[in-house]
């Protein structure tokens, strides 16, 4: 069964189109990437997807659902932005994530922390812009969500935070679990993904699995990106 | 999901305002010490500290009422609180009935700064026998004093609650622009207001005076209150009502965080 449906799905502002017609069905227990240039609408569909917009014309459901409360509950979104208030702690963030969502799980959280040395005592004015995402990442993985919507999850920490974001986004996710990842650093991810779809201005360009596009095409998801997206 | 969405509220509200309610305490009863022992010079820095703290309480209280509504869920902060499994109204209402309680109490601590500098057995005395006094004559004129007086803090709270409400519908209007949503803020502010001394002049001149007059004089004196003061908190009710309806609205179909 999908987790994750959408027909038709369109969003405009004004004149300019992000997102036109775009149909997508996501299974359960797949880690799909995302990808696509600058622009071309993946934080669009995201940000559609937990009800931060509403859509044009078209129809998104989760779980069978359109985007609310229930479907906040089963999805687990690391946006592009840093989004926790400065003046907290991390142990404040960490309470207020266990407060409001039941599928938040306390020590894996505390753990992550450990094993990339954040303090819980520590400030959020205090940590630069890659620990921040390190801790919202953390916050996001700590939950046992349905599905995972991860905008941009590595594009602001260093490789070897990233090699462990990575590891920690396959060990964390349950096998009935879906996680979508947005990027366009796909060489970092490549050997994560099951699936891929290409957006290209707003249009979905290629859904394929990866497997496939190596068989098939007999060239890496990196390679094949380059070639579709050629400037 | 309200009372958690009020209790981080309250938290974040009160690191600001606690403090501040701590520092006007402190300076006012020291300032009570200065003009008790009529020290000239300390009494005149005390009491230029004091009023500077009374008139930053103010200030701050409406400052952090749209700087919270603003900042939690117009800017960055939103991708987190329109995330949450709650209620869009749980988000609105609990930064309102937080706002109206911080508002509330900053009025209490300020009325408190003052009389610990400035009261003395006497002011509390001829205060009471003022409001006894006060009471005495209402009901001599045959009105209810309780009702009167529950009126009026109804009335009060009912503005304060349409006052704040017009600030969170003037920030999410703002969403009409992608830009300079502050200054669109201010400026919604400005016309809302012209919108609606228009509406009150219209009102006004389309009212049939002589037959206002004849209701009017139909009317005992209790009567006449009665309906001034359920005409005002009406129109309360109605102000706040629609700018509540153009908030959820707005951060139904416009909410596009930056």
């Amino acid at each position: 069964m999908a987790i994750f449906e959408c027909s038709g799905l369109t969003k405009t502002y004004g004149a300019k189109k992000a997102l036109s017609n775009v149909n997508l069905s996501v299974e359960k227990g797949r880690i799909i990437g995302l990808l696509g240039p600058n622009g071309s609408g993946k934080s669009t569909l995201l940000k559609l997807c937990n009800g931060l917009l509403t859509p044009t014309a078209g129809t998104l459901t989760i779980g069978g659902s359109a985007p609310g409360i229930q479907t906040k509950q089963i999805v687990s979104y690391l946006p592009e932005h840093t989004y926790l208030a400065d003046w907290m702690k991390v142990s404040d963030v960490l309470n207020f994530f266990s407060d409001f969502y039941k599928d938040f799980s306390v020590p894996k959280a505390e753990e992550m922390l450990t094993n990339l040395k954040i303090g819980k005592t520590e400030q959020l004015k205090t940590l630069s812009k890659g620990t921040k995402e390190k801790v919202q990442l953390i916050l996001v993985m700590a939950r046992q969500a349905q599905l995972y919507l991860l905008d941009e999850p590595i594009g602001g920490v260093d490789p070897a935070a990233r090699d462990y974001i990575l590891n920690t986004i396959i060990k964390n996710y349950n096998p009935e679990a879906s996680v979508v990842i947005s990027t366009h650093l796909i060489a970092d991810i490549e050997r994560v993904l099951d699936d891929v779809i290409f957006l290209k201005d707003g249009e979905v360009v290629l859904t394929s699995s990866v497997d496939d596009i190596r068989e098939e095409k007999g060239v890496s998801v990196d390679a094949l990106f380059r070639e579709v997206f050629k400037c | 999901m309200l009372g958690k969405l009020m209790k981080y509220e309250f938290k974040a509200m009160g690191r600001i305002f606690l403090p501040l309610f701590g520092a006007l305490l402190v300076a006012s009863a020291i300032n009570r010490l200065f003009i008790a022992l009529d020290f000239t010079i300390p009494k005149v820095i005390g009491t230029t500290i004091s009023s500077s703290l009374i008139v930053a309480v103010i200030v701050v209280a409406l400052i952090l009422t749209i700087q919270r509504f603003y900042r939690n869920l117009l800017s960055r902060e939103g991708y987190l609180m329109f995330t949450l499994p709650v209620r869009t109204d749980s988000l609105v209402w609990s930064k309102l009935l937080v706002a109206a309680v911080w508002m509330i109490v900053s009025l209490i601590v300020v009325m408190l700064a003052i009389a610990i500098m400035a009261a003395t057995g006497d002011t509390f005395t001829s205060m009471m026998a003022s409001l006894k006094e006060f009471f005495r004559s209402l009901s001599q004129a045959g009105f209810s004093g309780i009702l009167i007086g529950i009126e009026c803090v109804l009335l009060a709270i009912g503005g304060l609650f349409s006052g704040i409400l017009t600030l969170y519908a003037c920030i999410a209007l703002s969403l009409f622009v992608g830009k300079h949503r502050v200054g669109f803020a201010f400026l919604m502010f400005i016309v809302i207001n012209i919108i609606g001394q228009t509406i009150l002049g219209i009102l006004a001149v389309s009212v049939d005076l002589d037959s206002l007059t004849a209701l009017v004089d139909n009317m005992s004196g209790f009567g006449q209150v009665q309906t001034v003061l359920g005409l005002c908190f009406l129109f309360e009710l109605i102000a706040g009502g629609i700018f509540y309806v153009v908030t959820r609205l707005m951060l139904k179909y416009k909410l596009n965080l930056e």
